[in-house]
């Protein structure tokens, strides 16, 4: 028997996996950066649906805060925008 | 053969994201990409561990709250051995990154160049 | 026509990875099934009749943190040490210093009083872990932020002024170290001078081994034993070498 929290569970991973593939086809590497934080969101809210407040803590502060700032402070020093 | 019911969905579709993961660590040409990719594999398989420790039928976090039963506690709740390995990993995870990025910048200032087609030609 | 030759076959690989990956996932039984090893934490983390096994926090995934499992978590801080030595390794000599620069003066006012808001916040997670979510880890990163924010809005002249310096990155790094590594080691004193049994990162009193931790603050409220004083050193750790890590990448080079 599936209940509700099933049904928004599946419906958030699935939009996980959609944004995957867009990291993965783009050549914007700015935009790539843009969805892993957002994709980081979505993560730390299945965590939380799953009852464990403790992860959804660690993730959001260190998988998106502190990650996109690494991320693009590395990308000043590279090529920066075009793959 | 392997039975498919539609309890196991969420595994079905973290198996897609890790294999899309692979894909790109291992056939995309540009650095940026390949360390990007090895970050959304650790949030997968962290995916992995949380959805496998959960309890169907009344589950409550592992908190407990006063004035309960520790039998009945043990009933109900989340398995909190996944929940331990996960947050380690996180952090982990995060200091592989910023290593990561450091090569990265090291590698740029000696050849020039990010995509490994071009670094194979320079041959420096 | 060779990019649609590189598609097809990426599409192909993607197809035959998920098969076997989703064959060996469905291996795990259907959710609901929890080890023998997670039942005995959870039914013994505060349970008031069998005090020899109990660690007192009503959270079990602090307990297990750090009384259950606290070698682990030991062996885990030494590897984040590594990684931070790797990073501050790259980078050597400094940079000039500009008081110019930095963002506009309400992005300036806003982040000097986010942050104080911000440290209040860590300190609360990491103070109250035991009996709500929580901890060192959580804490660390969130305190992490803060600098972050200061970091990136003002310009790195004004950070000697605000206190945030190299040196003084590093020393607040081994302070939280050293309180770590000192509440480890004190029941290894307390057994060698009084005779008695007492193991390293030892929590709450057994029935052979007769030293504890403070518990209890008068009757009813829980004090945390080792694990607060202990989550307090690996908020420090975790914290300050987030900043050390950033503040290494912002050095500017020639070409910047």
């Amino acid at each position: 028997m599936i209940e509700m929290i099933e049904l928004v569970i599946d419906l958030l991973l699935a939009f996980c996996v959609v944004l995957t593939a867009a990291i993965v086809y783009t050549k914007d590497l700015l935009l790539a950066v843009i969805l892993a934080g957002a994709e980081g969101v979505l993560v730390a809210t299945v965590f939380y649906l799953l009852l464990a407040p403790d992860i959804a803590l660690v993730q959001v502060a260190a998988g998106v805060g502190i990650s996109t700032a690494f991320f693009i402070v590395g990308l000043r020093k590279i090529g920066r925008r075009e793959e | 053969m392997v039975i498919v019911t539609a309890g196991q969905l969420p595994y079905i579709l973290v198996a897609i994201m890790a294999a899309i993961c692979i894909y790109a660590a291992l056939f995309k040409s540009n650095l940026f990409k390949k360390m990007l990719a090895m970050f959304l594999l650790t949030d997968a398989v962290n995916l992995l561990f949380i959805i496998q420790g959960y309890r169907i039928g009344g589950a409550i976090p592992p908190i407990i709250p006063p004035g309960m039963d520790p039998s009945e506690f043990a009933l109900r709740a989340v398995d909190p051995l996944a929940h331990y390995f996960v947050v380690t990993a996180v952090v982990i995870g995060l200091a592989e990154v910023a290593t990561l990025t450091v090569l990265i910048i090291y590698t740029y200032r000696h050849y020039g160049t990010i995509e490994t087609k071009k670094i194979k030609e320079l041959r420096g | 026509m060779n990019s649609w030759r590189g598609s097809v076959l990426g599409v192909l690989f993607v197809a035959l990875m998920s098969s076997i990956l989703i064959y060996a996932f469905l291996g795990y039984p259907e959710p609901g099934y929890v080890r023998p090893l997670g039942e005995f934490y959870l039914f013994n983390t505060y349970n008031f009749e069998n005090q020899d096994w109990w660690s007192a926090s009503p959270n079990a995934v602090t307990g297990l943190l750090w009384d259950y499992r606290g070698y682990d978590t030991l062996y885990e801080t030494m590897v984040f040490y590594v990684g931070i030595a790797a990073v501050a390794m790259f980078f050597e000599g400094h940079s000039k210093l500009r008081k110019t620069g930095g963002m506009t003066v309400i992005v300036r006012a806003t982040a000097r009083l986010v942050f104080v808001f911000i440290l209040t916040s860590a300190f609360a997670i990491t103070i109250f872990s035991i009996k709500t979510p929580g901890g060192g880890f959580q804490g660390g990163s969130i305190m992490a932020i803060a600098y972050i924010a200061i970091i990136v809005s003002l310009s790195r002249g004004f950070l000697p002024e605000m206190s945030i310096d190299l040196e003084k990155a590093h020393i607040a790094k081994i302070v939280g170290l050293v309180l770590i590594a000192g509440l480890t080691i004190v029941p290894v004193l307390y057994s060698l001078t009084s005779g008695s049994v007492a193991y390293a990162l030892q929590n709450q009193p057994k029935a052979w081994a007769p030293f504890g931790y403070p518990t209890f603050l008068g009757l009813t409220s829980l004090s945390g034993g080792l694990i607060i004083p202990i989550q307090l050193g690996e908020m420090i750790h975790v914290g300050m070498g987030f900043t050390i890590m950033f503040l290494l990448l912002t050095i500017k080079e020639k070409e910047d």
